[in-house]
């Protein structure tokens, strides 16, 4: 992305119409906690699929003062949160952070912070997959109207024989949830461990598909009921005794990395840490601290 | 780092500081927000009511019009009955948002300059159950909104329990008619009331609103 002086991009890089539209629809969105809202995704320099729908959320929120992170899978150094950043800071001139309690807007494809979010942060989340019907209604139309008439029977069918009887886990990944006791939502893509963080928050949730053009929000303090059963109850991916290999927490998100060792009989080993980057460098600083300090 | 923006103009920068107030009110009903004072608009025609001039809550108008251009269709009520789109105060708004004027049934977004014009509030469109989204917002100009005398009780999502707000000086009906246009969730009128210091207090659909 290379300009002269004399092509300026608008302020958050969108026009002010593309804004206004994408923020009428974020309000209908929150007046309707889970419903997904259509907008008219426009097209931008990174590829759908890439973070489109998120960001343009982000472009239609962000104001001079905030204060912006960007993150991929938990970590702000991926290349895809690097490029998003990038293009954010230089069409804003916004502040950007790592640091989760720095941040008033965090936009994120996979993760909520492993950190609390509070009332005056807003997280954006970028959407591959919008529909939780998608599994019975491949018709996007269709799973509209039944959105609309709470037809939700075939779903839960499905989902008790593909998950509880044959032990089909793909569903488990994007797991779905009641939002406010009405709308059905998917929690794609944020692993299991993080649905329940969206219950009952402080922080206000905005989710932007931009290939499949919705916007839809859970607002705080709003119910989520993940799609359970009497023989099969909600679980999150936590084992007992788990530990990260760089801070040593005993609760957040892991994430498996090969790790080359030509001394090991496989030629290496896995190694679990922290999926929040920021939050594991945090901790890996204190402990270098305390450690250091007499007790 | 470069960056390569344009500074956004006066009013560019009103409709997005609105915008995040809106956005924080309709996120957490029970929140009094404070509207930026609209300073790039001046001069708003005032309208006449039993021959007396009345003037509009121009914080309630502007962040209405921060929400309009040429994709919304608007109108305007005051004192019970719809303004001709053909007044000056309908061409004022046109002019500065290039919205389209609109009778109330297909209007997405209306002002009403009083409470007393709640009562044309059950001839917005609510939206249908597969297009929920379609319905009217409203903005409602009121006297004034504080938390420190309370006369409703708001429970719903955004809110942790119930929250107490006092908004005064409004018609008797004022709840019951809100209310009545949320009877059918998801169907429903979205609704945002300002005071004339801009105080804010947003009311979606999901907002139960009981008398205290
Ligand atoms: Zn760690």
């Amino acid at each position: 992305m290379s300009t002269t002086p004399e092509q300026l991009y608008n302020f958050g890089f969108i026009d002010e119409d593309s804004k206004r539209e994408v923020r009428r629809q974020i309000l209908k969105a929150i007046a309707l906690p889970g419903h997904q809202v259509p907008f008219a995704s426009r097209d931008l320099p990174i590829a759908r699929g890439w973070g489109t729908g998120g960001l343009q959320i982000t472009m239609a929120i962000i104001d001079a003062d905030d204060t912006l992170k960007v993150i991929d899978q938990g970590d702000d150094e991926s290349v895809n949160a690097v490029n998003l950043r990038r293009l954010l800071q230089r069409t804003t001139g916004v502040t950007t952070t790592v640091d989760t309690t720095a941040a008033s807007i965090i936009q994120t494809r996979h993760r909520i912070p492993e950190e609390p979010m509070r009332r005056d942060q807003i997280l954006v989340l970028q959407v591959p997959m919008v529909d939780p019907l998608r599994w019975v209604e491949p018709n996007l139309e269709r799973a509209t109207i039944m959105h609309g008439e709470s037809d939700y029977g075939r779903m839960w069918v499905y989902m008790y024989e593909s998950v509880v009887k044959a032990g089909d886990l793909r569903i488990a990944t994007q797991y779905p949830v009641i939002v406010a006791g009405r709308y059905m939502m998917d929690t794609t893509p944020i692993p299991r461990w993080d649905v329940m963080r969206l219950h009952n928050a402080e922080a206000l949730f905005l989710f932007g598909a931009g290939r499949e053009k919705r916007i839809y929000a859970v607002p705080p303090y709003t119910t989520i009921e993940p799609l359970q059963f009497e023989d099969f109850r909600f679980k999150t991916e936590f084992v007992a005794g788990q530990i990260c290999a760089r801070c040593g927490a005993q609760d957040t998100f892991l994430t498996s990395h090969f790790v080359v060792d030509s001394d090991h009989a496989d030629g290496g080993h896995w190694r679990s840490s922290c999926s929040d980057t920021s939050f594991c460098d945090k901790r890996v600083l204190v402990n270098a601290t305390t450690q250091e300090a007499p007790q | 780092m470069t960056t390569t923006f344009q500074p956004p103009s006066l009013f560019e920068t009103f409709c997005t500081a609105t915008f995040r107030v809106l956005l924080d009110c309709m996120a957490r009903p029970g929140t009094i927000g404070q509207i930026p004072e609209p300073s790039m608009f001046t001069n708003i025609p005032t309208i006449t009511i039993d021959q007396q001039p009345v003037i509009a809550n121009r914080f309630a108008l502007t962040s209405c019009l921060s929400l309009l251009d040429q994709e919304t269709r608007f109108a305007q009520a005051a004192n019970s009955s719809w303004i001709d789109p053909q007044s000056d105060i309908n061409r004022w708004v046109q002019l500065r948002s290039n919205c389209r004027l609109s009778d109330a049934p297909n209007a997405q977004f209306v002002y009403l300059w009083d409470s007393a014009s709640s009562a044309l509030l059950h001839e917005l469109n609510p939206g249908t159950l597969t297009f929920p989204e379609q319905s009217c917002t409203a903005f409602i100009a009121v006297p004034e909104i504080n938390h420190t005398e309370p006369t409703w009780r708001l429970q719903g999502p955004g809110i942790d329990g119930y929250c107490d707000v006092g908004v005064h000086g409004v018609v008797a009906d004022f709840v019951t008619h809100i209310n009545a246009t949320r009877a059918h969730f998801p169907l429903g009128i979205d609704i945002v009331c300002i005071d004339t210091h801009g105080k804010c207090l947003a009311l979606p659909r999901t907002c139960q609103i009981s008398l205290k």
